[in-house]
């Protein structure tokens, strides 16, 4: 498709791409969040409606293939800017973010979603590349946003490094791949991967670019930079990097499984199976001993990742549908944490596990929303975790992979220690220190019953989810 | 009809209300609950009212596409089976209610959890889709957990989790089995109906049998996988024990008839021998930690295990008799253990000791309470007149007639109960007085109220106990196990 046609069906990037200059220009000069932040929620807005009303349905290769538009970039796009609206909520909460940067970082977030997008859909290697460069770029900047923090540069420098050095992997993989096929092009490597003898080579550099997506989702060895950044960037840049990079990633392999190595899904089954299990095993284990919120919330997501994985490596139907769903349930619900997270801390705080002790009985609301998060994740019905788990481990035994289930059973009765860690600080005691009720300011307010509802929503009637995902992969 | 869906969710309803109770009117939780769990009693009666109870199979059907994707629906039915133990739910939690007419702090949310406790209950009770079974029955669990945690005694951390990581993890393997019962089963589906009309072979159903068993067998619970149980028991509030004894220990008991029992009765045979062998084994182990026992509420629970051994070696032994006893068991051990645990909760309400050596000669100071401790406590025993004797009696007998062995190691165990309660019952109310020994008040009028209606029920059970093996008999012969080749 020539690019002006292309153009036509590329509104939805191109007015993230403005709002996110508008965003970036309407700092208050009076210090109020309102203007920027409304500015990026009507971007957000705007693009969602586009992307919504999207007439066509079919699969389509914008600009000459570097970019395809079909079921999955569809399914993405839209989270993606549903998650880059709920981040921009939690944002406008005083004390989410230091008031000076809020107009820059949320200006930042768009391109980010821009970003991701772009990443989701690539057709082409050099989209991939420059997408992984643009996205990491963006998440390093995002991290290191609040100068006066010290653990924010040192998470922020971490990730810089160990983001490069996972980036050339992947820049070394895709490297190979034009060595030996002469070309970028998903569709002209698929075809001369498939044919061509040089199978050791392939799966070298399918390995490389593994690596960098191994990267984005932190599974286990590639998680190290993962607490130090969710534990020190401000909460909506943490928030948005739990569950937007690791769907982009998600998507990624996906399509690279599906458009450029059909021919070795054995093989990455096998790969990606093995990665599973250790990232399971190792983010539980890590989990159950910390002792900061924030960083037990990374080794969970970090859990999640494996099981989202999990869902992946079965290269089913129905594992990938329940991947999509559990990908879905997983945002929404640590999105929510993040959230009521915000609601519950208090001035001056370190963000221990005890500055939670008797939490609930300060902020009834936000515990309990911040309880239906925990559960969800941890998987107990009737919330949208629960179903997706089912799922993807219903899946897996329908494969006959009974170890991988196994694995992820107990891993799912080690995940019940540590949430449930959260919820004993929550309830069990009376609050450490006599305060009247905090309220939660409206915006957190919204966005918590949002969320709460989406996901209580999802476990009850996942139809309309499950519809969703089913269109990811037409 | 929706007479279920309502029995259902009006406490769920009545849960929300509660939580949205603004703050200042908190001091009015107690009246509003006690409305929503005498609705819902209302409700159960008016279930009884509508079924035919000598008619089998499923009546007041309910039932409509749920998730039409996945072959899940939303399947409500009452059966014979399942009447008595909803009348028994509802029962038990209007008492609890009742009795927790006194608690002063954070009340709108213990009884909003109580509320949604009974949500979980009811729905576990009436679900015939494996997946909404499922739901219901781990709904069960937060509430519980934050009732123990919250409210608990001193070691309410450890009991709490402890109790959470038993169950969870027994319904974690059940889970696994209801997946595969779904992927191997030719219908496809997580109706109990549809799974019926295409039986699974027997080496499928031997593996799903035993991931279906380990989710009620901490349920109910099994030994050895009793040991969460007298934990939870002690530091839970006295109405929190009667819910867990009273009620949720049936769950176990009533999903592996409905659902272990039915959907694989080839290997229910099978592993007969195990589960016979392990419900002796709990009668007789829970007898003896009963007898050494110096907490009043620990000796309840372990008496507990040994009573609902009874009901596993009812369902295991499979004949009609021995069935028609566990069904009656389920509910008289229902209303004696409340009644015990109220008991020892006034008591501890009033001495903030359960320690049985630290009383004695109680009978002068609380003639009334006296005289209830030894009604419960000779019902517990199986004292003919009172509903425990005819239920041990007719699994005893169902069990006899192939199992001797079985039924009189299970008859060693009426002994042992009778022991550990007599030797209670002289320590506590006759025995010598101790030094420094708390002098209680006798029980109040209201208290007794509470208390009331189990003693009509158990006497009415005692004296008449057709009227309750007739309410239950018609849904048994399709649990009968082995019915064809002996």
């Amino acid at each position: 498709m020539s690019t002006l046609q292309s153009l036509a069906h590329f509104k939805t990037e191109i007015i993230l791409l403005i709002g996110a200059f508008i965003t970036l220009f309407s700092d208050s000069p009076k210090g109020s969040r309102f203007l920027a932040g409304t500015a990026a929620l009507l971007t957000l807005t705007l693009a969602g409606v586009a992307a919504f009303t999207e007439a066509s349905q079919q699969s389509l290769q914008l600009f000459g293939g570097f970019f395809t538009l079909d079921g999955a970039t569809r399914f993405f796009r839209f989270g993606m800017i549903l998650a880059a609206a709920a981040s921009v909520l939690l944002g406008m909460t005083r004390g989410a973010i230091a008031l000076s940067f809020f107009a820059e970082s949320t200006a930042l977030m768009l391109f980010l979603t821009f970003g991701l997008i772009v990443l989701c859909a690539s057709g082409h290697f050099l989209t991939l590349l420059l997408a992984v460069e643009m996205v990491s770029l963006l998440s390093y900047l995002m991290t290191g946003f609040s100068p006066q923090n010290t653990r924010a540069r040192e998470a922020a420098l971490k990730y810089l490094l160990l983001g490069s050095f996972c980036s050339a992997f992947m820049l070394y993989g895709i490297s190979l791949l034009f060595g030996l096929t002469g070309s970028l092009d998903f569709d002209s490597v698929r075809a001369a991967v498939q044919d061509g003898g040089q199978r050791t080579a392939a799966a070298a550099s399918l390995l490389f670019i593994l690596t960098g997506a191994g990267f984005k989702l932190s599974l286990f060895p590639f998680h190290f930079w993962a607490p130090d950044v969710y534990e020190a960037a401000p909460s909506p840049v943490a928030a948005y990097l739990t569950v937007a990079p690791k769907a982009a990633a998600c998507a990624i392999l996906i399509r690279l499984f599906s458009e450029v190595f059909p021919s070795m899904q054995t093989f990455g089954a096998e790969v990606l199976q093995t990665l599973c299990i250790l990232t399971l095993l190792a983010a539980s284990l890590l989990a159950l001993a910390q002792t900061r919120v924030r960083r037990l919330i990374a080794y969970s997501s970090m859990a999640q990742a494996g099981y989202l994985l999990m869902g992946l490596s079965l290269f089913s139907r129905e594992g990938l549908q329940a991947a999509f769903f559990y990908l879905a349930a997983y945002g929404a619900a640590n999105l929510g944490v993040f959230a009521a997270l915000t609601a519950l801390s208090q001035r001056g705080t370190q963000d221990h596990l005890e500055d939670l002790t008797g939490a609930a009985w300060r902020n009834p609301f936000a515990a309990g929303c911040l309880t239906v998060f925990l559960l969800s994740l941890a998987g107990l019905p009737p919330l949208a975790g629960f179903l997706g788990k089912f799922w993807i481990f219903a899946a897996a035994l329908k494969e006959g992979e009974v170890f991988l289930v196994v694995t992820a059973a107990l891993t799912s009765m080690i995940g019940i220690f540590y949430y449930f860690k959260i919820l004993r600080t929550l309830y069990f005691s009376d609050p450490l220190i006599a305060l009247c009720a905090a309220p939660t300011p409206l915006p957190l307010r919204i966005l918590l019953i949002l969320l709460a509802s989406a996901v209580t929503a999802a476990g009850l009637f996942p139809s309309w989810l499950l519809r969703a995902a089913e269109s990811a992969l037409r | 009809m929706t007479l279920l869906s309502s029995v259902v969710f009006f406490p769920l309803a009545g849960a929300l209300v509660l939580l949205g109770l603004p703050r200042t009117l908190a001091s009015r939780a107690f009246p509003l609950a006690m409305g929503f769990t005498g609705l819902t009693l209302f409700i159960a009666f008016g279930i009884l009212g509508a079924v035919d109870p000598t008619q089998p199979g499923f009546q007041l059907t309910e039932k409509m596409p749920w998730i039409p994707e996945w072959g899940v629906s939303y399947h409500l039915a009452v059966d014979t089976l399942s009447l008595p133990l909803i009348l028994l739910s509802a029962l038990l939690f209007a008492v609890a209610c009742a009795a927790s007419s006194q608690r002063k702090e954070k009340q709108k949310e213990y009884f909003a959890l109580m509320l949604i406790l009974e949500t979980g209950v009811m729905g576990s009770f009436l679900a015939l889709d494996l997946m909404m079974f499922y739901i219901f029955w781990e709904l069960v669990l937060i509430p519980m957990y934050l009732l123990i945690g919250i409210f608990g005694g001193e070691r309410k951390n450890r009991a709490a989790v402890k109790f959470f990581l038993y169950t969870f993890c027994g319904s974690l393997l059940m889970l696994l089995a209801v997946a595969a019962v779904y992927f191997l089963s030719p219908a496809r589906s997580f109706d109990l109906l549809e799974l019926l009309k295409s039986p699974l072979s027997l080496e499928i159903q031997r593996m799903v049998f035993l991931g279906f068993l380990a989710g009620f067998a901490v349920k109910i619970p099994v030994f050895p996988l009793h040991t969460w149980l007298p934990e939870a028991h002690v530091e839970a509030p006295a109405p929190i024990s009667v819910l867990l004894a009273g009620i949720l220990l049936k769950m176990g008991a009533y999903g592996l008839m409905r659902f272990g029992v039915t959907l694989f009765p080839e290997a229910a045979l099978e592993f007969r021998p195990v589960l016979m062998g392990l419900a002796v084994a709990g009668i007789l182990a829970g007898g003896f930690a009963a007898l050494s026992q110096k907490d009043l509420k620990r000796m309840i629970a372990y008496s507990s295990v040994s009573h609902m051994g009874f009901v596993v070696l009812g369902i295991s032994a499979g004949t009609e008799a021995a069935l028609s006893g566990a069904v009656f068991q389920m509910i008289s051990h229902g209303l004696i253990t409340s009644g015990l645990f109220l008991l020892a909760g006034y008591l501890y309400e009033r001495t903030h000791t359960r320690d049985q050596d630290a009383f004695g000669g109680l009978a002068a100071g609380m003639p009334r309470y006296a005289g209830l401790l030894i009604f419960f406590s000779m019902a517990s025993l199986g004292l003919p007149g009172l509903s425990g004797f005819p239920a041990e009696l007719l699994v005893l007998a169902g069990t006899l007639e192939r199992h001797p062995g079985a039924s009189a190691a299970a008859a060693a165990g009426i002994f042992l109960s009778a022991f550990y309660l007599v030797t209670m019952l002289r320590k506590v109310l006759w025995g010598p007085v101790p030094q420094n020994a708390p002098v209680p008040s006798d029980i109040r009028p209201g208290e007794t109220l509470v208390l009331l209606p189990l003693v009509i029920l158990i006497l009415l059970a005692g004296i008449c106990p057709s009227l309750f093996t007739g309410l239950s008999a018609a849904s048994l012969p399709p649990l009968v196990i082995g019915a064809s080749n002996g």
